[in-house]
């Protein structure tokens, strides 16, 4: 198999995800996988897959602690018994943190509160009061209902992921304010950097004047009392370094690395699981 | 390839930098990174260590 790369980070946990599915009941404007799903004909990850990739990394790492963390190209908490596989690592390697992303909509409600109250750490997409405008099928209410019984279950390990576009940002002011009202501690607001656009989908902030009003709006969150943080977008579509799992066990690698979007490295980055946009033009 | 060695105060200053070539207030700039510094200092508190899934400050 070919790496991208193959350096780790030196300090802090290691990040192992797992791409749970290509599953999503929703469909969104800026979704940057789907396009790449259909092409792959991504299929859901095996508890067999599972326990493979992560055996590999711990017998790689065996002092470290390992961030499990459940990611999809659609929504993870679809392939259920992908979470429960991953659970169930920690029950004997108790070095670990398990984290997930999810929609938080209806379909998922009940699962996103079960591994609440186990301390998973968790990351709800929500783009604010007009959700529905780009997460197209995720009502705002139904999304902020989920949000307000979290925030009662574990306001200091949930993160509302907000991604922020010339659409959602008219609305970012009333947005935020609605999550303080909902108990939400931490918002991710973003990609603010390198503030291109995904290609092919456009549609993330570029020009000076909205990166201005949603600066004002991250100084604002934390006037009213909310944490806010910035999401950085990398070359790499997942975003996210360590290790990723791939469908059949094996380990892909992806660290912090700007790689050219040329359709060898495109093609490349395919075959280890990667998707790579065009963010730097 | 170019190699981007990114860790969480790079992170910061690389996102300055970008900002600032798009012409923005440096008092605006340097007040929204800190905002974010702070939450994430106090993140990784609540969360007994780093959070890096999607490459926040």
């Amino acid at each position: 198999m070919l790496y991208l790369n193959f350096s780790m980070p030196k300090m802090g946990n290691i990040q192992v995800s797992f791409n749970l599915t290509g599953r999503c009941n929703l469909s969104c404007t800026y979704c940057a996988a789907r396009k790449e799903v259909e092409d792959l004909d991504y299929e859901d990850l095996s508890p067999e897959a599972i326990i493979k990739g992560y055996s590999k990394v711990r017998e790689k790492h065996p002092e470290a602690t390992l961030d499990l963390t459940c990611m999809g190209r659609g929504e993870p908490l679809l392939n259920w018994l992908g979470v429960l596989a991953i659970g169930g690592i920690r029950e004997k390697d108790t070095n670990t943190r398990l984290l997930a992303i999810t929609n938080g909509t209806f379909q998922v409600r009940n699962k996103v509160l079960e591994l609440a109250k186990k301390e998973w750490i968790l990351a709800v997409s929500y783009d604010g009061v007009m959700n529905e405008l780009e997460r197209k099928g995720a009502g705002h209410k139904v999304v902020e209902e989920t949000i307000r019984e979290l925030m009662k279950i574990s306001p200091t390990k949930t993160i509302i992921k907000m991604t922020i576009t010339p659409q959602s940002l008219p609305f970012l002011k009333e947005s935020l304010i609605k999550l303080h009202d909902l108990g939400t501690k931490y918002v991710m607001l973003g990609p603010i950097s390198p503030l291109g656009k995904y290609e092919g989908n456009h549609g993330l902030i570029e020009d000076s004047s909205k990166m201005s009003s949603l600066l004002e709006n991250i100084v604002f969150a934390e006037e009213i009392g909310l944490k806010p943080l910035l999401s950085i977008q990398r070359a790499c579509g997942l975003a996210t370094s360590g290790y990723y799992v791939m469908p059949d066990g094996n380990l892909s690698i992806c660290y912090l690395k700007q790689i050219e979007p040329t359709q060898e490295n495109r093609i490349k980055a395919q075959e280890q699981g990667c998707l790579l946009y065009n963010l730097f033009k | 390839m170019i190699e981007q060695k990114v860790g969480e105060g790079d992170n910061a200053l690389q996102l300055k930098a970008t900002l600032v070539r798009m012409n923005l207030p440096i008092g605006l700039i340097d007040a929204a990174i800190a905002s974010a510094e702070r939450s994430y200092v106090e993140l990784k508190k609540d969360l007994s260590g780093r959070y890096y899934s999607g490459c926040c400050i």
